[in-house]
């Protein structure tokens, strides 16, 4: 193996744990800070949804 | 969330259901990070009729006659919309029996153990369930030992030692 491609496969590497790491930290945050970033998922979700086949229940949560 | 929890505890307190726990997407979200989902899924452990039948129609009635409204199977509580699904099988009874208690803001509910969420996860099996089960196993707090009797008990084992087999194998 080159030292290009073993330097290549290392930052790979780090790529992958630092994404990992982002979820893990993601997974951990307060389930109140969840809900709120939850809601503006369903808003983007709602926003490109595609109308042949979403689906029509989709409620965006009205919550404070 | 809050205001919700608290109509469904009143619902509790009056013996609507015996027990319940949250479950589904909003379940997995005390675990792992938020992914879009659009329900809240309550298990519950329904009142059985003298008869031994169960029948939820008390539980639209209550939630009827409060002002909530009704959109297919679900109800809209305080804003959300929320589906009352009772315990369908052993895993979903116990899962609900030895559910965790937890605080959203001051408000006290119960949720589904991990390691109940990611079995039942695997015994639907839909692909935003093996999704979810994946991020489970890279974010989640997880007691391996429960996870392993969970999956043993319930005959799930070969399905997730197979997880991600073929998709990622080639």
């Amino acid at each position: 193996m080159t030292d290009d491609i073993k330097y290549y496969n290392a930052f790979v590497d780090r790529v992958f744990e630092s994404k990992k790491e982002y979820h893990r930290n993601a997974a951990k945050l307060p389930i109140e800070e969840k809900v709120r970033i939850l809601v503006e998922l369903q808003k983007i979700a709602v926003a490109i949804k595609n109308k042949d086949t979403a689906k029509e229940n989709r409620f965006i949560w009205q919550i404070d | 969330m809050d205001k919700t929890l608290v109509v469904i505890n009143s619902m509790l307190q009056e013996g609507l259901f015996r027990k319940y726990a949250i479950g589904g997407g909003i379940g997995a979200l005390f675990y792992i990070e938020p992914m879009a989902t659009f329900d809240l899924d309550i298990f519950i452990l329904p009142v059985e009729d003298p008869a031994g039948l169960i029948s939820l129609s008390s539980l639209y009635d209550w939630t009827a006659k409060r002002g909530y409204a009704h959109a297919q199977e679900q109800i809209i509580i305080e804003g959300i919309p929320v589906q009352f699904i009772p315990a369908y099988n052993d895993l979903v009874t116990e899962a609900v029996l030895q559910s965790v208690e937890k605080k959203y803001k001051e408000v006290t509910t119960y949720v589904v153990r991990p390691e109940y969420l990611m079995a039942i996860m695997l015994q639907t099996s839909r692909p935003k369930d093996l999704n979810r089960l994946e991020a489970f196993l890279e974010e989640a707090e997880l007691s391996t030992p429960l996870l392993n009797t969970i999956l043993d008990k319930y005959g799930l084992k070969n399905s997730f030692d197979n997880l991600g087999k073929g998709r990622y194998d080639g």
